[in-house]
């Protein structure tokens, strides 16, 4: 898995901005902001919603860094600031009235997603995939995982947040955050089971 | 054996996050019950073939301008800002020399000094100066037209052998001043309406109220002048008719002799 080990370096530009030197705030943001970024972008699978939240985690990082008891503890910190922008903006995002007629998500979408996709290429396990259509599906199949379970999904696997770091940065236990990965990784192989993907026709084209 | 470990110590032996005594349980757990390895071998899969997603180039870097100045700055800016324009533009002012005056006449503004319009007496003293320049001018065309009888009278009475020719020297002599004449109060007018034209022209960038009375003024002083130059005219009229006597007496004096 991809493991992200910016500790050192973070540990020593977090007391350095922490102490308002500006390039080292500017540092610590281009080493984050794509961690960031790619997080709410799994999480949304919308880039404007993505980049709303990642600026608005570095704008709240800049003015509450010095809040931050524990240099150690920047990373789950820095989650934390940012899953409670992902939490805000879906929130912001239910109370937006919008016209009947354009409403994209409803009841009947999820089985509309699964007809599309048994029409696809997964009609035929013969076919390969192409790497940008499986990148497709793999969106999609994240975008099905109730919130928190999702949440949870892309600290662990894209993040490389250990169980007791994702505990702290969503506050519930981290038995609580296993039961959610345990369901998270069922439902997902259940979804790839029903399409056909397996790891033997994605690696047929590599 | 009885031990079943639970989903959560499961998976948390697929992450490889547990100490060392637990891990080796599960280990043995799995190696007496391969259908629970290969239900976990099946989530390890899932995890590999989601690894496939790549990370994604944030498309606008984000980078902070200033530290914690910053909000104390966001809350002062407008205020600099309206600061800035006013500064701006009273160094334009001083640069182009604009300016405002307010008096009893009203409020006038211009670049560099400020220039009024005309008052009352000013015009009355253009006018003024005007017809005197006009008087002058009849008063030197009447001379040289005397002056040019006078020259006219001594050649013919230098020559006073031939009777007919006299006589037509006098008539030409008539004609050509009544042409003169009719030249002279031509351009008479001509000058007049042009310089009317000028004062109206220097009358309307002054107030309205302003013009208005002056233009009153200009219309009496008008009628005055049209006046003084119709006095003017009958006495240039009466003296010519006063040469054309004398000339006539002497030509009767001439035939006498």
């Amino acid at each position: 898995m991809k493991e992200i080990n910016l500790m050192p370096q973070s540990d020593f530009l977090v007391a350095a901005a922490r102490s308002g030197d500006i390039v080292a705030i500017n540092q610590l943001i281009k080493l984050w902001q794509k961690r960031i970024y790619n997080f709410a972008l799994k999480y949304f699978g919308d880039h404007d919603q993505a980049m709303e939240v990642t600026q608005k985690t570095f704008i709240s990082m800049n003015k509450n860094l010095g809040k931050l008891k524990d240099d150690g503890s920047f990373k789950p910190w820095l989650y934390r600031i940012a899953t409670n922008y992902c939490h805000e903006e879906v929130r912001r995002q239910q109370k937006k009235w919008v016209f009947p007629f354009m409403k994209v998500q409803g009841k009947e979408d999820q089985s509309k997603i699964a007809d599309t996709e048994s029409e696809s290429s997964f009609a035929n396990p013969e076919k390969t995939l192409g790497n940008q259509e499986l990148k497709d599906l793999l969106k999609k199949a994240l975008a099905t995982l109730p919130e928190e379970q999702r949440m949870v999904v892309i600290m662990k696997e894209y993040e490389g947040l250990k169980i007791r770091e994702i505990a702290e940065v969503m506050a519930i236990s981290d038995n609580t955050v296993k039961s959610r990965l345990y369901y998270a990784l069922g439902s997902l192989k259940k979804r790839l089971d029903e399409w056909n993907i397996t790891r033997e026709n994605i690696h047929y084209e590599l | 054996m009885s031990y079943k470990p639970t989903n959560e110590q499961l998976l948390a032996y697929l992450y490889g996050e547990l100490d060392a005594d637990e891990f080796q349980r599960i280990s043995d757990y799995l190696e007496a019950h391969p259908e629970e390895r290969a239900k976990l071998q099946e989530l390890s899969e899932t995890r590999m073939i989601f690894n496939e997603l790549d990370d994604e180039e944030i498309p606008s870097p984000i980078v902070v301008q200033s530290e914690h100045l910053h909000s104390e700055w966001s809350y002062w800016r407008k205020y600099v800002a309206v600061a800035a324009t006013l500064l701006l533009l009273m160094t334009f002012g001083w640069l182009t020399g604009f300016g405002l005056h307010y008096d009893d006449e009203g409020l006038a503004f211009g670049y560099t000094t400020i220039q009024k319009g005309l008052t009352e007496a000013q015009v009355a003293g253009i006018i003024e100066e005007d017809r005197g320049i006009m008087m002058d001018y009849m008063r030197s065309y009447m001379t040289n037209m005397s002056d040019s009888l006078n020259s006219n009278l001594q050649v013919l009475q230098a020559s006073m052998t031939n009777e007919d020719l006299i006589k037509e020297v006098v008539a030409s002599e008539k004609q050509k001043l009544m042409n003169d004449m009719i030249a002279v109060s031509d351009q008479l007018s001509d000058d007049y309406r042009e310089i009317m034209r000028q004062l109206i022209v220097s009358f309307s960038n002054n107030y309205q109220s302003q013009r208005i009375e002056d233009l009153n003024s200009i219309q009496a002083a008008l009628t005055n002048l049209e006046d003084a130059t119709y006095n003017r005219q009958v006495e240039l009229e009466d003296e010519l008719v006063n040469l054309a006597t004398q000339l006539d007496a002497v030509i009767v004096s001439l035939n006498n002799r």
